[in-house]
């Protein structure tokens, strides 16, 4: 008998504890700080300039082919970033772009509220991206302190190191 | 010699049967002397866990006769991997249970690792395993909550949500996604791990075994739930083998095999846990089975945690051509640059030869079967899911069953449609 009141006692002791509901549109919580919203593209924090190398990884790790790249010769002879199309419809928020960039140009910001009105919408260009493109770090680096400076210690360059031959094929 | 003409036998093309296998007539004249009556319950159904649509043949409220049918939520997954490099396929995984996104990674993850022969470091082992555990409970909290719902008791799904969502807070601190994490990488960990993670997962392990006898006390004495699941739906020992269950299905049966003890994976072997067994397998048993893997479950990611707490080794499997080059190094160095450019673009080419690896996922056995032509995509990747082999028992359970314990036997397997239907 006393068992079958128990259930009733969790009950009570709810009824008196402090709400976890948040109402959404109202109350809005903050995302985690490597939170993977859209993908965006960076600009350097000093001088305000794009990041972006135009090397094109990005585009050849994406899953689901959503990035895509147009390259341009610059006028300094070098390869420079025409245009950059998100179709964010097609993106699964892996991260994978941001992660193999080798120069930390796309990054994945706090947007989360994507819905449109037409597919047409679904599609983001370059300066809308630079648009969500934080500032600051990139976003897995956000938050973290001490792990992160032994690692990078740790991954300093080693003239001993002969990675190269491990490659096959 | 002239070669041989094949001869195709050419079909005759019949209209669609959507009647299923089922063997029982409509027109099948029965003891009471009533018709037999067919039922489709579903797709749409909330009690289906996604979409699946169960043919039933009724005589007045008992099932004769029941028919799973799934194929709603087909993405292909299996085919898709073929056409993408190892390191892509990750993401894809998350989308088979989108309950236990990472146990799914770590599935697929540990198979890729096994066919190239990788040694990951000891300290990322432990954090695999203590973001498993993780997100064993959180499907195991999405089961409790969704199957007492099922059964009737609505609040439940309250109380277990407001532990999961603890959980998901936890996973977007580490991998920055809540349910599609794409958690585990090839080697490891590459990303360093955020300061708040080891409070967040303290603050969680503190208050989850209270919690835990919140659900005991609202669920194991109440009459209404043990009406409702004990004696129901029961699987013999013998069936449970015969129809190849694993997981929660096959210990409630009172069967001893889960592949965490029998065939050790990942720093399993160096933690203490039970297993736990039911006695009748019933749904009342594999119930207490499950809430009692929840227990055991924060008790490994308790000494998990408590191990590797301090711990600052690496948690990449560096120096290797199968991983990616860590993102210092291909800032700085040209060597690193270069393997990273190869990496990306080119994938990285597998030994050649076949790999099968299974984990303890929360519903069962996971696998990946990896047929590799030495190319940098798999040549077949087939995924066993445990939800779709458990799933089979289905008709077996619900003959003579009642209408109103169809929802708590279709409950009680623990489907995600996601990973059914692959």
């Amino acid at each position: 008998m006393l068992d079958e009141v128990k259930g009733f006692q969790v009950t009570l002791k709810r009824l008196f504890a402090p709400k976890l509901t948040q109402e959404y549109p109202e109350e809005r919580r903050a995302m985690m700080s490597r939170f993977r919203g859209l993908p965006a593209l960076r600009a350097d924090p000093e001088t305000g300039e794009a990041l972006c190398v135009a090397c094109g990884l990005c585009a050849r790790i994406c899953p689901t082919s959503c990035l895509e790249m147009h390259v341009v010769p610059s006028e300094e002879g070098d390869r420079e970033l025409g245009e950059f199309i998100l179709k964010s419809g097609r993106c699964l928020f892996c991260g994978l772009c941001s992660q193999v960039c080798p120069v930390d140009a796309i990054t994945m910001s706090q947007e989360y509220e994507l819905a449109v009105f037409d597919r047409e919408g679904l599609v983001y260009t370059k300066t809308e991206l630079a648009a969500f493109g934080a500032q600051g770090e990139t976003w897995w680096e956000a938050g973290v302190g001490a792990d992160h400076q032994q690692t990078n210690a740790r991954n300093r360059f080693d003239p001993n190191r002969h990675v190269m031959e491990n490659l096959r094929d | 010699m002239e070669p041989t003409k094949t001869e195709f036998n050419v079909m005759e093309s019949t209209q669609t049967d959507y009647s299923g296998t089922l063997m029982v007539e409509d027109e099948h004249e029965l003891a009471s002397g009533e018709r037999v009556m067919t039922l489709n319950m579903g797709p749409q159904h909330p009690s289906t866990h996604g979409v699946m649509r169960v043919l039933l043949k009724l005589d007045g409220e008992t099932v004769i006769e029941c028919d799973p049918m799934i194929g709603y939520l087909h993405r292909g997954t299996e085919k898709l991997s073929e056409t993408k490099r190892y390191a892509q396929i990750v993401p894809w995984t998350d989308r088979l249970d989108y309950t236990a996104a990472p146990q799914n990674n770590l599935g697929y993850v540990l198979a890729v690792e096994k066919l190239l022969g990788l040694n990951v470091p000891e300290r990322a082992q432990y954090w695999r395993v203590i973001m498993v555990e993780l997100s064993r409970l959180a499907s195991h909290l999405v089961w409790l909550g969704t199957h007492a719902l099922d059964i009737g008791a609505l609040s439940m799904s309250l109380y277990t949500f407001r532990e999961r969502e603890m959980i998901m807070d936890i996973f977007e601190t580490f991998c920055g996604a809540r349910l599609t994490t794409n958690m585990m990488e090839i080697g490891g960990f590459s990303r360093p791990l955020p300061d708040t993670l080891i409070e967040q997962i303290r603050n969680f392990l503190r208050v989850f075994p209270n919690r835990i006898t919140e659900y005991t006390d609202l669920l194991t004495a109440n009459p209404i739930w043990l009406a409702r699941t004990k004696g129901v739906g029961v699987i013999t020992p013998e069936a449970a083998t015969s129809y190849s269950l694993t997981g929660a299905c096959l210990r409630g049966s009172g069967i001893n095999y889960d592949i965490r003890k029998a065939d050790p994976y990942l720093v399993y072997d160096q933690l203490d846990f039970e297993v736990p067994l039911g006695q009748f397998g019933d749904v009342f048993d594999r119930y207490l089975v499950r809430v009692e893997e929840m227990r055991q479950a924060h008790k490994i990611i308790t000494q998990a945690l408590n191990y590797i707490e301090h711990d600052d080794r690496p948690m990449m499997a560096y120096e290797s051509a199968y991983v990616m080059p860590p993102h210092m190094g291909t800032m700085t160095t040209a060597e690193d640059m270069q393997r990273h450019f190869v990496w990306v673009i080119k994938g990285f080419s597998a030994p050649i030869g076949e790999v099968y690896h299974a984990i303890e996922h929360g519903k069962g056995e996971f696998g990946i079967h990896i047929v590799s032509d030495g190319g940098s995509m798999p040549y077949r990747m087939r995924i066993r899911t445990p939800d779709y082999v458990n799933l089979g028992v289905l008709p077996h359970m619900a003959q003579g069953a009642m209408l109103a314990d169809m929802v708590a036997l279709i409950g009680t397997i623990d489907i995600v449609l996601g990973s059914v239907d692959r």
